[in-house]
């Protein structure tokens, strides 16, 4: 019997030729919509910065000043946050800490704490009419203003104290990970326990203290609520003055030009800093490395612990849940706001929604396109994460004001730019579940005869569920956190919760800001415990 | 000279019901290979540890050259000053060093020039010039267990522990290694513990091997004794293919149904004992009618070993060599020749 000439694509599988054309054309279609959605406001940014006559309008000077502050802003404020992620991961992770399990927990919830309502904390107490200069004022006789968190340090401050769990959870996972026989080696070779820390322990870490302490330096760069809150003049803040204040679009437009310049920047260079060290160290047979014994140290230790903590959680909702103050004056707030809730809920829902659904096509397409189209995909939905929201919210203003005037100033606008903001969290999280889903059962269903469609419905989807569960919570979150490109995008009257805590704490009407603050906590860290709670019960 | 000595060591791991080891006591001489060989979970690992210093025992002593590390109501000597090299079974290579800083590390004490010179003759000695700016994921597996190797032989240990080195190879590979890695001992004159559950590796590295089950000493002795009179049941199927042949005692020998051996031991008259018998030690004649019936065959390359029934049901193995084959259902007769007679009381 002849063999039958079987032509194969490369790419492609020979088994089912026209459903592989299909997924091919879907891949294309999918690249051309991600494409459509992320770069054209960036190029119309881009065309509007580049144009002769808005060179006049932002000096040189001063442009290199605003970026020398940013830069140093982020910068300590990422100083700031390692300082405080590092001891506290090595504490809960390697030590006999007391708690240091709670601990280990706590630690994690400044991430539920948006940081301009950290802002916002901060303000009510160390504030020029806050908590401490009214006690002291009263209390010496002398109204003077005693501590100021406004400014420069008050931004460092703040920014560092709500972004340290980016370090903080990549150098515990990186401490859980490590093979504990890497440093018994070391004490092998003549080092004590200090040297495999210094010479061992801490390279290891490095990787991770680098890429926590990247998140932590692009938080703090693209930040404008916070910030904005505490009157620092970064590029941010400077942006929405020229944008709201001065109504001078194309300064705008080259301020956020330069800011996205200086983000991919530092993106360019964490890939050169990184090079071709790798630090894969997990092994399959590692054990759990026995806790060190902190001795004498322990209650200094827990002090301090204690401290970062204090700081970072109980302090500020403690002021929260106290200016909130009662239930009744709570209730009106809610009344009152009622109509804003619905807006922050169908808003992000939707966008979670959408972002989700998005999130399974694109990471299947990017799985199956692999190689440069398929990187391509995810780098390009990538790129919408890195963008400011306020640059974001200029870039889908100066876009949709010269082209789609009938979507500028609608909703539609505003989840749209949720879903270039946090299509990536989606996209991620799919792709990293379908890596860990052996692709044996594609082949397997395949060879049943299954098309590649009704592999993703009937073999990953049900596969994928938890992952879907859970890239829906994480855009949920966001979304519903977001403040930046909201404040923009808004249409009149459409507020969201965040802007109205934001609008609430210009107006030194700081009870209501409280209020709302907690319901937005609430709301967010809701579905991050429902998850991690399913997860520890292997439900998800 | 005794190099190691471990005396009565028992060990208890927190939240364990069982001890990892109990009242165990082993020598190693120096410039001579121990090997710790049992099934995983036996505590033979843990022996290592406790040599190393990463494991202290409840009870018992531990003498490194003649040092007291461990017991004698002494603080333990902690593991960076005890003078061991270990190497592990992931390698555990420093990730963010390339093969020089590696090997380097354990010569901090030594001068620049020194250390250089050191690390340049060890990574010559396992084979590894011109690799020395790689880094440890840029290697094969073979080249990671050298540095591992080169590591710790740089700072010139009192003594190189291995744990299960060849486990992590392709078993091509495991065979080339294991020669490459006793040559280095025999060159540097390196006393060496070497834990596995191989009795083949074991076999082939040894001077001494020590038979662990289950946190117990089962026996200690040279390779032979321990494959020909095995000291215990379950050392004597560890270590290979052994059957187990009933037989009584009868006027002063064993009479069992392949024939009559000498009671070695000198059980009393009439007690049931056993007669250990290793497939090399019987072979098969073809005869009809015979005391025994082929009823299976494995092929092992040079050799064929045939499952035989004998008529009271009980089965025995016979290992041939592989040029001749006999079908199954032939009909044999027995000719058991046993240089080393073991005999074990009846279970």
């Amino acid at each position: 019997m002849k063999e039958a000439p079987t032509i194969a694509f490369p790419g492609t599988l020979p088994a089912a030729p026209p459903s592989g054309w299909i997924a091919k054309a879907g891949v294309i279609g999918l690249l051309a919509a991600v494409g459509l959605l992320v770069l054209p406001p960036l190029v119309h940014l881009t065309a509007t910065a580049v144009r002769l006559e808005t060179v006049g309008s932002v000096s040189g000077p001063s442009l290199a000043l605003l970026a020398g502050k940013s830069l140093s802003l982020a910068g300590l404020s990422t100083l700031w946050a390692m300082a405080l992620a590092l001891p506290l991961a090595w504490l809960v992770v390697r030590t006999d800490l007391p708690f240091r399990n709670v601990g280990r927990w706590l630690a994690v919830i400044p991430l539920a704490i948006p940081s301009y309502i950290g802002a916002l904390t901060y303000i009510t107490l160390l504030g020029p009419v806050g908590v401490v200069n009214t006690w002291l004022g009263g209390w010496t006789g002398m109204p003077h203003q005693w501590v100021n968190i406004y400014g420069f340090w008050g931004g460092v401050f703040i920014l560092g104290l709500f972004t340290y769990p980016y370090i903080f959870l990549l150098v515990c996972g990186a401490l859980d990970t490590t093979n504990p026989a890497i440093e018994e080696s070391a004490r092998t070779l003549g080092e004590n326990s200090l040297g495999v820390f210094r010479r061992v322990t801490l390279p290891m870490l490095r990787p991770s203290i680098l890429a926590g302490g990247l998140l932590a330096f692009l938080y703090a760069l693209s930040d404008f609520g916070s910030l904005s809150l505490l009157r620092v003049h970064v590029f941010t803040t400077e942006i929405y003055h020229q944008l709201n204040t001065r109504f001078d679009q194309s300064a705008a437009a080259l301020l956020s030009f330069v800011l996205v310049l200086m983000t991919l920047g530092v993106l360019v260079g964490q890939r050169t800093l990184l090079g071709r060290r790798s630090y894969v160290t997990v092994t399959g047979t590692a054990r759990v490395a026995r806790p060190v014994s902190l001795g004498r140290w322990r209650w200094p230790a827990s002090a301090l612990a204690g401290g970062i903590l204090g700081l970072s959680v109980f302090l500020p909702l403690g002021v929260l849940i106290a200016q909130a103050g009662s239930a009744r004056q709570f209730a009106e707030v809610v009344r009152d706001q009622w109509g804003f809730f619905r807006n922050s809920l169908w808003t992000a829902g939707l966008a979670a929604t959408l972002a989700m659904v998005l999130g399974l096509l694109i990471g299947y397409a990017a799985l199956r396109a692999r190689g440069r189209v398929g990187a391509g995909l995810s780098g390009t939905v990538q790129i919408g994460y890195a963008i400011p929201g306020t640059v974001l919210g200029l870039s889908l203003i100066l876009l949709y004001n010269t082209y789609l005037p009938w979507l500028y100033g609608t909703v539609g606008v505003l989840v749209l730019a949720y879903l270039i903001r946090f299509l990536t969290q989606s996209v991620q999280g799919v792709e990293a579940a379908l890596g860990g889903i052996n692709p044996h059962l594609e082949e397997a269903a395949r060879s049943l005869a299954a098309s590649p469609g009704t592999v993703l419905r009937r073999i990953l989807a049900p596969l994928l569920r938890p992952t879907l569960f859970a890239v829906w919570a994480l855009v949920f979150i966001s979304a519903m956190k977001e403040l930046d490109a909201t404040l923009l995008l808004r249409p009149a009257g459409f507020d969201t919760l965040p802007v109205r805590i934001y609008i609430h704490t210009v107006e030194a009407e700081y009870a209501k800001a409280a209020v709302l603050s907690l319901i937005l906590i609430t709301l967010t860290a809701l579905p991050w415990l429902v998850m991690t709670r399913l997860r520890e019960k292997k439900i998800l | 000279m005794t190099l190691i000595e471990l005396s009565h060591i028992s060990l208890t791991y927190p939240n364990a019901a069982t001890p990892a080891l109990y009242d165990l006591s082993l020598r190693v001489e120096e410039g001579a290979t121990l090997s710790i060989l049992g099934p995983s979970g036996c505590g033979k690992t843990t022996v290592l540890r406790t040599i190393a210093g990463f494991e202290h025992p409840q009870s018992g002593q531990v003498l490194i050259a003649g040092r007291q590390v461990c017991g004698g109501g002494i603080r333990c000597v902690p593991p960076e000053e005890r003078g061991v090299g270990k190497v592990f079974q992931d390698y555990a290579l420093f990730p963010h060093l390339t093969v020089w800083q590696n090997v380097a590390f354990g010569l901090r004490r030594e001068g620049k020039p020194a250390a250089d010179r050191t690390v340049e003759e060890t990574l010559g000695l396992v084979g590894l010039g011109g690799l020395e700016d790689r880094y440890p994921h840029e290697l094969s597996g073979g080249q990671q267990q050298r540095v591992a190797i080169a590591r710790a032989l740089a700072p010139k240990p009192i003594v190189l522990l291995l744990d299960e080195p060849f486990s992590n190879l392709d078993p091509d590979m495991r065979g080339q290694m294991r020669e490459e890695v006793q040559e280095i001992l025999r060159r540097t004159g390196t006393t060496a513990v070497v834990v596995t559950h191989d009795h083949d590796e074991a076999f082939a590295m040894a001077d001494r091997i020590a038979v662990l089950n289950s946190g117990r000493l089962e026996q200690f002795d040279n390779p032979e004794s321990i494959y020909h009179t095995p000291s215990t049941r379950f050392v004597a199927t560890f270590v290979g293919q052994a059957d187990f042949l009933l037989g009584r005692v009868e006027d002063g020998k064993i009479h069992t149904e392949t024939g009559i051996f000498p009671n070695v031991d000198g059980h009393p008259p009439g007690t049931a004992v056993e007669v250990m018998i290793r497939p090399d030690d019987i072979h098969i004649v073809p005869a009809s009618p015979g005391g025994a019936q082929i009823v299976g065959r494995q092929f092992r390359g040079s050799e064929n070993l045939y499952t035989l029934l004998l008529p009271s049901g009980q089965h025995l193995h016979s290992s041939e060599s592989s040029t001749t084959v006999y079908p199954i259902g032939t009909t044999v007769d027995l000719r058991v020749v046993a240089t080393h007679i073991v005999l074990f009381p009846t279970p």
